[in-house]
């Protein structure tokens, strides 16, 4: 009950927390006005702005987030290592380069691929590449997961970088790849991320058991009549496809799917029925509340998001890196 | 249907090396068989084998009559439970959570558990004594009771045949007779069928109906318990010269070791 009472006080702050934060920019809003734009009672040019600029960033910056923090408590459990997140193991990294490497085959031979389509190619590639180089013996050790990733998303980047300066000859738009933004996207982006994410969290509910299972041991899974293969081919994929639209959307933006997933094992537990919701609403306000600074911090200039998100990120990192729960699984 | 588990002519190797040679053995109905062998003679291989874990065996194995290969996934858990060494999830879960995760072969394609899943997730951890923590976390146990957990969630499966590898090896010898006898007792309760691999001799001849000594791979000795101790047998297999005495308590065999 008491898990219950936190739950819907952390919805409320978040809320109200969303739409304050989304008054502050290079045009500022009284909280007043927001409500009253969002309810469709104010128009005009200032209105115009937000409800198309400031809103649509908004709700991407919350469905991004909640993905990736879903997707990461998906990973952790999956490959029961409290450090992995779609970031670390190097699947935004392959994401980033199918979205790149569809640009690029554009700029050269006029052919479009869909851009979202080799992210995700991509993206389940480098997936399964780090999962297959870390695996040892039918364990992943936590030291061999995070080398493997960082291999595999410094070999990404690498390409992502060769591509770039091989097509547009400078390396202006490389910032957004390696570091992400969530400047310009729009009503469009919102309505491709949403059933992407839906899909993601749907997908998770209903196989919450068996990944709880199998975070308990392949062995043991196999035991009590779980695949852990299916589970984990199941959970790679639904991963791929959050992280390809994520990335072809804002960017390489890390450590949400890390710090979120971890937060709230701490607060809710991890076999709580709120864990998987409080992921989704946490995870998308944390990156709101991250998105905010980029655009205000130097405004008019914008911060690429991921230097906000690794910022913060890092240090936690370092502090699961030495907890008891890497500890024991080391 | 006397015999629960029939194995023939078993056979398994990692690339060059073979781990079981020719394993011929069967687990009637009711018994508790004691399995005894030093480290890498492959008792836990065996038990891998036949729980489903390990693939690329060959030989025959049939459990209930049917052979091992035509049971999918779901149905060999509804048959046979395991209780490992140990039990180490990766995140900290709920004691009542790991026991539910025991009725997962008996949940229809996605959903969850329901009333009568929640009635056995109950009268096991009752019968194993550990519903006065069933909403503590795993890791705050202590082993005993932790293994205690876990013969409950083997309970839950509500299979016939249990299988145990070591699973009290790693507790004090207080809590190591007490799980082991835990066990042993819902066993014969409840009429199940045990496999049970063991450290200790001692515990072994005192928990089981007939032993099996195994060495590199073979069979050494497979018998009613007064029939296969013998200090021949625990020299061949140990390499330890051993005195066999009546236990004045239990009546059963003793074994002393001199060197």
């Amino acid at each position: 009950m008491k898990k219950i009472l936190l739950f819907i006080s952390i919805a409320t702050a978040s809320l109200i927390g969303m739409l304050w934060l989304s008054s502050f920019g290079t045009v500022k809003y009284s909280m007043f006005e927001v409500i009253q734009m969002i309810s469709g009672s104010l128009t005009g040019s200032r209105a115009n702005i937000y409800m198309n600029l400031r809103l649509p960033r908004l709700l991407v910056a919350f469905l991004i987030g909640s993905g990736l923090a879903v997707g990461g408590n998906g990973l952790q459990l999956t490959l029961k290592n409290p450090l992995a997140d779609p970031y670390i193991i190097g699947i935004s990294a392959g994401a980033s380069f199918g979205a790149v490497f569809s640009l690029f085959i554009k700029e050269m031979s006029r052919t479009t691929i869909n851009m979202d389509m080799m992210a995700f190619l991509f993206a389940v590639f480098s997936a399964f590449l780090t999962y297959t180089i870390s695996r040892r013996g039918g364990r992943i050790p936590i030291t061999t997961l995070v080398l493997s990733g960082v291999i595999v998303s410094s070999l990404f980047n690498a390409a992502v970088t060769f591509l770039v300066v091989f097509a547009w000859r400078n390396v202006i738009t490389l910032h957004f790849w390696s570091l992400g933004s969530l400047s310009g996207v729009t009503w469009g982006d919102v309505l491709k991320l949403l059933p992407a994410i839906l899909f993601q969290y749907f997908v998770f509910t209903v196989i919450r058991r068996k990944m709880l299972i199998l975070a308990t041991g392949e062995e043991h899974a196999i035991t009590v009549g779980v695949n852990p293969e299916r589970i984990k081919f199941v959970v790679f994929f639904t991963v791929s496809i959050v992280s390809a639209i994520a990335v072809s959307t804002a960017g390489l933006i890390g450590f949400v799917g890390l710090i979120i997933p971890h937060m709230v094992r701490l607060a809710f537990g991890t076999d709580n029925r709120l864990n998987l919701p409080a992921t989704a609403l946490l995870g998308g306000f944390f990156l709101i509340v991250c998105d905010t600074f980029a655009r205000t911090l130097f405004q008019p200039t914008e911060l690429p998001i991921g230097a906000v998100t690794a910022l913060v990120g890092a240090p936690v990192f370092i502090y699961l890196l030495r907890s008891k729960e890497v500890v024991r699984n080391g | 249907m006397d015999d629960v588990i029939v194995i023939r002519d078993l056979r398994f190797g990692y690339s060059r090396e073979e781990v079981l040679s020719g394993i011929d053995l069967t687990l009637k109905q009711g018994e508790v068989l004691g399995i005894l062998g030093p480290n890498g003679s492959g008792k836990s291989t065996l038990m891998a084998i036949i729980c489903g874990i390990l693939k690329n065996w060959s030989g025959s194995i049939e459990i209930m009559g049917s052979p091992l290969n035509d049971y999918a996934g779901k149905r060999l858990a509804r048959i046979l439970s395991y209780i490992p060494q140990s039990f180490d999830p990766s995140f900290d879960l709920k004691v009542e959570t790991i026991v539910s995760f025991g009725r997962n072969p008996h949940l229809k394609g996605l959903s969850g558990p329901g009333v009568r899943d929640y009635e056995v997730i109950d009268e096991v951890m009752e019968l194993t004594e550990i519903y006065g923590f069933k909403d503590r976390f795993f890791s705050t146990l202590s082993g005993g009771e932790k293994q205690r957990v876990v013969i409950a969630k083997a309970l839950a499966q509500e299979g016939r045949i249990l299988l145990m590898d070591e699973f009290t090896s790693h507790l004090d010898p207080g809590h190591s007779r007490k799980v082991g006898k835990i066990a042993t007792d819902l066993v014969r309760a409840k009429g199940l069928s045990a496999m049970a691999v063991f450290h200790d001799l001692n515990q072994a001849i005192e928990m089981s109906d007939r032993l099996v000594f195994m060495k590199e791979g073979k069979i050494e000795a497979l018998g009613e318990v007064w029939e296969t101790v013998t200090p021949d047998i625990i020299w061949k297999v140990y390499g330890l010269r051993a005195q066999i005495i009546t236990n004045p308590v239990t009546e059963l065999p003793l074994v002393v070791f001199y060197d």
